[in-house]
């Protein structure tokens, strides 16, 4: 059953350039971040060669103000850009997949409760509220997966609200109630896989904004200094007046493109699967 | 209560509120859906239940399958009151009462085989049973409802099915665990005229193999003339005659009844008289009326059918009309 | 003879990803004037295909391939889009399948059949006005209610205005595309006394499109049946009633229970209708036929004539062995 739906959908979104496209950028910097080890020429927190070193035959894209290599760094902030954009989006799709069943499938005032709690979370101005939350918890790795999480859950789980409402309406739905099965396998059985699809696209756009998020709040310095992502990265070369020098070549505009490929990558993928779950966006073939 | 009688449906009422107005002067107004309605049905017979869409025909059959909750009323199954029932309870006796939809393309879940969604009343009442056991009882259902060899159907999945098929695994999911009393809601009009007849004669052979007792839900005075034993009439929300299908057709005794026996006996004859026959006329049933509910299309309405509604009175042993004027009507016929 | 529409050998299809699917095949049939014909057929049997390919409203993926519709002796299907502008309406007009969308929500429903008449016809806006509330008073509506708008009105109502709308330039021809189909059982009925009285009063040619074949029967003059694109037995309705020549005929004569004779045992009809899609030559009804043999599978049967007015396509006929 679920094979066969599956092989549809990869159908789908490799016969769509976009979303292959996507899909190739995602493998790609996975495969970075797997293998950044033996990509790496030099441990990014070794003092490997002499600070502010121009790009050259032995460090690619120079060195920084204490003498590590940019290079190696890029290629091991890609493990925590990722891996912090993953783990947050996973957070807030869980938390939103839970709060939008919830809401949806049982309705009246716990509906009305949480959906104004979401509508109050979509409504606060969310990069200020990161900054306070970021600077009194303190700068760390699953703090800012925290904060992340918190003001990315709203919107997924109104979307998973409003397919839980149109699945809930269906025949079969109803006809299970009657044969009286209870809630619990009906939730299981006839919602949740109309729902994980649409949960997935969500997945893979929130991943994308967390990625944006995190790299926006390590770019202000409320990053893990001791994890070293491309926010990071960028946040030291600002610092180090980069930016008025020659350096802004090799030291600020490597990571600014990274990010921007791995977002477009994450989105791409999104799209196209969005056109996937919603057929009336598929093109006629 | 009558010791074959299985279902009892008393003053069974549902409203829906309608809120209109402005924010500070909000106004509710009351919409029946169904208006105080009482009828019984019993062992082995099946009851039909015939009106126009938004009759409440469709509303009656879900709140005695507990789909939706009444206003007030009671509903006794096998002498237990429904209504008073918690969840849990109600899942329990629903192994006894079953339903079958309108609709075969919607009720089946696309992405289930056939094996799965007949497993899936099994699952709920019966867990105990071993897969083969359930199995067994999956293949004995899908040849029941006479789909040949059934071990080629079970790993189809619905959209390999045409609409007839899909319509028999629907039964075949209401019957598997046996039982007493079927709720059928319009099963044949969404199918084609040519395998209508076949679900027709299925479910009359079903319930003479089984012993059903049905309630039979349909638009069409001539399906039900086919399958009911018992016709009730409905309009805007209440029964305006019940009694045996004979009488129903061959003495209808309410002006609708009428209307609507003339209309499918001989399309001719109505389209000749018709004045006689109906009004034109629209209906809203969200306006409060405080007469005959069918007064606005009425040919033979009079000073009481604007003040006062009828109610619901023998004719004839079971047969029952509310209708100010059914004396003089049946005068009139006979 | 007075015929008012003829239909020679029109064929349909469709480009689909799979084939060419043969929507409407080699379909015959004639219409004269004051005369009711019912095409009957069951869902996607290519009925409305049919109407729709007289009016010349098939579009791409479709196509007419073949075929002549004379329409007072013009062929529509080679006529040009002027030619044909001005023949809708006037000559030929539709009653559609659902009134909601044939009226537009945003004007009232006296601008709408005005517009109509005005579009078509050289008169004055009061004229066209005065037209319009006959046409209301001709359907059974108040004509000071030109001023309403669609929403206004109940679904049968609704259907009455565009029986008005269809009827507002006095066309000679009617194609009522289940124009009843949704409807309840006495506004249905409602509607379709309006129309027969109106065919009978106005001198009309309807072609009356339904899958409601008792309605069919009581009131129509012939009766053309379709199955998966084909006509299969066109006859008077006393004809086809007590004589029925083809099997899909007499199966769905017998497919629907029926209020007059409560003894009647209602049959179905085996099977489901075959893909149309690259259909290999051969009686398009024979997967589900009772009688099929051989000739039946490899060969298209020719619709003829059999008896005076009476045509069926079955090799049954030919054969003259027919049960």
């Amino acid at each position: 059953m679920v094979n066969s739906r599956w092989k549809k959908y990869w159908q789908v979104l490799t016969s769509n350039n976009i979303g292959l496209f996507g899909l190739i950028l995602l493998v790609i910097f996975l495969l970075i971040a797997i293998l950044a080890p033996i990509l790496a020429p030099f441990d990014p927190t070794d003092r490997v060669g002499a600070p502010f070193t121009k790009p050259n035959g032995q460090f690619l894209l120079g060195t920084n103000d204490v003498g590590q290599d940019i290079l190696s760094e890029l290629l091991y902030g890609t493990r925590i850009s990722l891996l912090i954009g993953v783990i947050a989006a996973f957070i807030s799709i869980l938390l939103g997949c839970l709060v939008g069943i919830v809401s949806g499938y049982y309705g009246g005032k716990v509906d009305a409760f949480l959906m104004r709690l979401v509508d109050l979370v979509l409504v606060i101005p969310f990069l200020p509220l990161m900054i306070l939350l970021a600077a009194f918890i303190g700068p760390s790795f699953w703090n800012i997966v925290l904060v992340i999480s918190l003001i990315s859950w709203a919107s997924p789980a109104r979307v998973i609200r409003s397919q839980v409402l149109t699945l809930k309406t269906k025949g079969y739905v109803e006809a299970a109630k009657s044969i009286g099965t209870n809630i619990k396998v009906i939730l299981a059985r006839h919602i949740l896989p109309g729902v994980i699809p649409i949960a997935l696209s969500q997945f893979v756009l929130a991943a994308s904004h967390s990625i944006l998020i995190e790299a926006s709040l390590s770019f202000l310095g409320l990053g893990d200094p001791f994890t070293k992502s491309w926010g990071t990265i960028l946040y030291y070369a600002q610092a180090r007046g980069a930016f008025l020098t020659d350096a802004w070549i090799w030291w600020v505009l490597p990571p600014g493109l990274l990010i921007t490929t791995l977002v477009i990558g994450f989105a791409f993928t999104g799209y196209s699967l969005e056109e996937i779950l919603n057929p009336r966006l598929r093109k006629e073939r | 209560m009558d010791k074959s009688t299985l279902l009892k449906v008393s003053n069974l009422k549902k409203t829906f509120i309608k809120k209109s107005g402005t924010f500070l002067k909000r106004k509710k107004t009351e919409v029946y859906a169904v208006n105080n309605i009482n009828f019984e049905v019993n062992k082995g017979e099946i009851l039909g239940i015939i009106g126009e869409s938004g009759c409440g025909k469709t509303s009656t059959a879900r709140m005695v399958m507990r789909l939706m909750k009444e206003t007030k009323g009671e509903i006794t199954f096998e002498g237990v009151n429904l209504c008073n029932l918690k969840e849990s309870e109600t899942n329990k006796i629903r192994k006894k009462m079953q339903m079958i939809f309108q609709d075969p393309y919607d009720t089946l879940n696309p992405g289930m085989k056939i094996l799965d969604i007949l497993m899936e009343p099994i699952n709920a009442h019966e867990k105990g049973l071993t897969y083969e056991e359930k199995y067994q009882k999956v293949i004995e259902a899908i040849e029941a409802i006479e789909l040949r060899p059934a071990q080629d159907f079970i790993h189809r999945f619905p959209h390999q099915l045409s609409g007839g098929q899909r319509q028999r695994i629907a039964i075949a999911r209401a019957i598997i665990l046996k039982p007493s009393f079927i709720a059928a809601d319009e099963p044949t009009s969404m199918l084609d005229v040519s395998v209508r007849a076949g679900i027709l004669n299925l479910l009359l052979d079903l319930r003479k193999k089984m012993g059903l007792t049905m309630m039979f839900i349909t638009h069409d005075l001539s399906t039900a003339s086919y399958m009911c034993d018992r016709i009730a009439v409905m309009y805007q929300g209440k029964i305006v005659e019940i009694g045996p299908t004979k009488k129903i057709i061959q003495h209808p005794s309410h002006p609708y009844t009428k209307a609507l026996v003339a209309v499918v006996k001989d399309l001719n004859h109505f389209i000749k008289n018709r004045e006689k026959l109906i009004l034109d006329g629209e209906v809203d049933s969200t306006k409060e009326e405080k007469g005959c509910p069918f007064v606005a299309r009425c040919p033979h309405k009079e000073a009481v059918c604007h003040t006062q509604v009828p109610e619901l009175e023998d004719v004839d042993r079971g047969h029952s009309v509310s209708c100010h004027c059914h004396i003089e009507l049946l005068e009139k016929t006979s | 003879m007075n015929t008012v529409l003829s239909v020679e050998n029109l064929s349909t299809y469709f480009k689909t990803d799979k084939g060419i699917a043969k929507a409407v095949e080699n379909v015959s049939f004639s219409l004269n004037k004051g005369e009711m014909l019912g095409l009957i057929g069951e869902s996607g049997c290519g009925k409305t295909t049919v109407a729709q390919s007289i009016l010349r409203l098939i579009e791409y993926p479709g196509k007419v391939v073949s075929g002549r519709v004379l329409l007072n002796g013009k062929d529509l299907i080679k006529a040009s889009e002027k030619v044909l502008s001005s023949l809708r309406w006037k000559e030929i007009s539709v009653i559609p399948q659902s009134a909601m969308n044939a009226l537009n929500p945003i004007f009232t429903i006296g601008d709408q059949i005005m517009e109509s008449i005005l579009l078509h016809e050289n008169v004055s806006k009061r004229e066209a006005l005065q037209r319009t509330k006959t046409l209301l008073e001709l359907v059974g509506i108040d004509g000071e209610r030109w001023k309403s708008y669609p929403h206004e009105f109940s679904g049968g109502m609704k259907q009455r205005v565009a029986i008005a709308m269809a009827l507002a330039c006095n066309p000679k021809l009617v194609i009522s595309d289940e124009s009843t189909t949704g409807l309840d059982v006495l506004t249905q009925a409602q509607v379709i006394a309006l129309i027969k009285s109106l065919q009978k009063k106005m001198d009309l040619s309807v072609i009356l499109i339904s899958h409601d074949l008792p309605m069919v029967t009581a009131i129509c003059d012939k009766i053309a049946i379709m199955y998966a694109g084909n006509i299969v037995e066109w006859a008077s309705t006393e004809d086809l009633l007590k004589n029925a020549r083809h099997p899909y005929s007499q199966a769905l004569l017998n497919a629907s229970p029926d209020l007059g004779n409560p003894e009647k045992e209602v049959v179905s009809i085996p099977g489901s209708v075959p893909n149309l899609v690259n259909f290999p030559d051969s009686c398009r009804f024979h997967t589900r036929c009772p009688h099929a043999f051989d000739k039946c599978r490899q060969e298209t049967p020719e619709f003829r004539e059999i008896k005076n007015g009476h045509y069926t396509a079955c090799f049954l006929e030919e054969e003259g062995n027919h049960g």
